[in-house]
């Protein structure tokens, strides 16, 4: 596992930039063709909605300081899996709604149902009491 | 990466030009060039995605707010030429729902001529 610290007072798009290199230089040693962008493209929105969902997650936006850590590992077989896993990390999917899409407040940051929607070929699962999702991705 | 340019044309109509990749490390680029560059002249914004390969929640989040600022002066918002992953995200998020896209010149030229600016 890939373990990415940040702490609030720094800015999020760091944290989602890191995770960006990571997943690259990972894909990159899966020897990812042309060919496999749009995996590449799945991939990296599955752990940014997430990475955001976790960020936003609770109050953490009230404390001056807090660390905040992620987990990452991607595996290749038989397409991708993908375990992560965020220090604040318990998201109500409920919280997007999906019918109502007008609020910026209520998109930003908050696509989990977005890529539990996104393709058939995903297939996400939280176990139950666990901190951490676990991302089946045909590819 | 997210580029932008924009051309303006003598009939209200402003094309923002996006392309590679519009995401939370992005946003705030799209915002402030956005920000910088609509005026209240500005009937219609053609945001041109024909050259963006990715999308997100945050971007979204940006294209609505968008979408509400133009409305407030009456004015449009079309997205013109999304790619299929773009496209994709528009879909499943229901935005696609509430924005006029335009897939092509033809959909395009229909779109602004069937406005009643």
């Amino acid at each position: 596992m890939t373990t990415l610290t940040l702490t609030k007072t720094e800015s999020s798009e760091n944290l989602i930039h890191q995770a960006y290199e990571y997943v690259d230089q990972l894909l990159g040693s899966f020897n990812m063709r042309s060919s496999n962008q749009e995996t590449v493209r799945t991939i990296k929105l599955i752990l940014e909605e997430l990475i955001m969902n976790s960020w936003n997650h609770g109050g953490l936006k009230y404390q001056s300081q807090y660390e905040f850590k992620i987990q990452l590992k991607i595996e290749k077989q038989e397409g991708f899996k993908i375990i992560y896993s965020a220090s604040e990390n318990d998201y109500d999917f409920n919280i997007y709604n999906h019918n109502r899409p007008t609020s910026p407040d209520a998109i930003g940051g908050k696509g989990v149902l977005l890529i539990l929607n996104f393709s058939s070929k995903v297939d996400i699962t939280r176990e139950k009491g666990m901190n951490h999702y676990i991302i089946h991705l045909d590819g | 990466m997210l580029y932008l340019s924009m051309k303006k044309s003598d009939d209200h109509i402003l094309t923002l030009i996006a392309s590679g990749e519009l995401n939370t490390d992005t946003v705030s680029k799209f915002d402030n060039y956005v920000n910088t560059n609509i005026t209240d002249n500005d009937h219609y914004v053609i945001l041109d995605v024909s050259e963006l390969e990715y999308l997100s929640s945050a971007g979204l989040r940006s294209m609505i707010i968008l979408m509400k600022k133009l409305s407030a002066q009456n004015s449009k918002l079309i997205i013109y030429s999304p790619q299929e992953f773009v496209l994709r995200v528009l879909n499943v998020s229901g935005f696609a729902q509430l924005i006029h896209i335009a897939h092509n010149d033809e959909e395009l030229q229909s779109l602004l001529e069937n406005d009643s600016h």
